[in-house]
């Protein structure tokens, strides 16, 4: 190698070496990309904390266990908040992007670290049940010993042998920037059968 | 009872039913109004101490504690919130005016916690950037000096090497 090979050489290790001890400076300012992706999870269990488990068929005043859970992969402590709703067989669902538009029941708000994981008792009974010709009526939800009046009728499935109804749980995100919570297109949900709880 | 008496008893029942029924929607009203104004307050109250514990975190410091106080807030905030909807004002008022005393609690603490790492964090960034200039100059400088050896060096073993000579005497 000549001269000018080596004064290249020079130069580049030089650059190298600068570029090292310049690192925690060029790190106090720029934002480095993390490359995880995020996201939160949001999981409903039964009551032995099993997917499978959930309670279908219920009974007037009876009390049902699950657990309603969020895992936070959101890269900074998050403010959450869940939605319990309730509706019959032909009311509304949310979907990918949009939050049903029936009112809520029961709420709950919490933070969760990153990296964290929330979990939480959600007990339900329903109760004042009829059954009037084609349709069943539901007059009051209690979820975590607050009683909502939902007065939520669906038609008798004689197909199915029951009547349908759903409660499904809707997760928010706190916006910093709009400063209000904003549907987070999560939701989770059970079916539960109405059948025989008179 | 005299008739005379009977009839001012009537008009003074009469009198107090008329009031208590015009005041009683008046006053569950206003309660609901006090609910709505603390619920209000206690929303940003949360909003501004979540932004303080963010800001903390941001700085590197401890943000366990806050964040357990603030999940207890939430917790009063969400219970306010249900009581509100079923129409329990009292209840909401009281609870939104536990979750506003609790998270104005935590962004005070906060605040000073974000003061005190804030203080850190630009002593550290001083020692870093000053070690970083001076790191820059004397990197600089230690390359240009090996340079100047390695080329004096370089040239000298050139000017050693010396060319052979051939002879052609015959």
């Amino acid at each position: 190698m000549n001269l000018e090979g080596y004064r290249i050489l020079f130069i580049a290790g030089t650059l190298v070496l600068m570029l090292i001890i310049a690192f925690p400076t060029l790190s106090l300012g720029v934002m480095f990309p993390s490359g995880a992706a995020k996201f939160s999870e949001f999981w409903l269990l039964g009551p032995n904390h099993m997917l499978g488990d959930y309670p279908f068929t219920v009974k007037t005043n009876e009390t049902y266990q699950t657990f309603v859970g969020v895992g936070n992969h959101m890269g900074q402590d998050s403010y959450y908040k869940i939605l319990v709703k309730f509706r019959s067989s032909n009311q509304p669902l949310p979907n990918d992007s949009e939050p049903s538009p029936l009112p809520p029941l029961y709420e709950c708000q919490f933070f969760v670290a990153n990296e964290g994981t929330w979990e939480s008792n959600l007990n339900f009974s329903v109760s004042g049940v009829s059954f009037t010709g084609s349709e069943s009526l539901v007059r009051d939800v209690t979820i975590n010993e607050a009683a909502f009046p939902v007065n939520s009728s669906s038609p008798w499935s004689p197909d199915q042998g029951g009547s349908f109804y759903q409660m499904f749980v809707e997760l928010w995100l706190y916006n910093m920037t709009s400063k209000s919570f904003q549907y987070h297109n999560r939701y989770v949900e059970i079916w539960l059968n109405l059948a025989g709880t008179s | 009872m005299s008739l005379s008496k009977l009839a001012f008893v009537s008009v003074f029942i009469l009198f107090f039913a008329l009031a208590f029924s015009s005041v009683t929607p008046g006053l569950a009203q206003s309660s609901g109004e006090n609910a709505a104004n603390s619920l209000n307050k206690a929303e940003g109250s949360i909003d501004s101490a979540y932004q303080t514990v963010l800001d903390l975190k941001s700085l590197g410091g401890n943000v366990n504690d806050s964040i357990a106080q603030l999940n207890e807030a939430a917790g009063f905030l969400a219970k306010a919130q249900v009581a509100y909807r079923l129409g329990e004002f009292d209840d909401a008022f009281r609870l939104a005016n536990l979750c506003y005393d609790i998270s104005n609690r935590v962004k005070v603490g906060t605040e000073n916690s974000l003061l005190q790492a804030a203080a850190e964090q630009s002593s550290k960034a001083f020692i870093t950037i000053t070690g970083s200039i001076v790191g820059f100059v004397v990197s600089g400088l230690c390359s240009f000096w090996l340079w100047r050896v390695f080329q004096r060096r370089y040239n000298a073993r050139i000017l050693r090497m010396k060319p052979e000579v051939a002879s052609n005497e015959s």
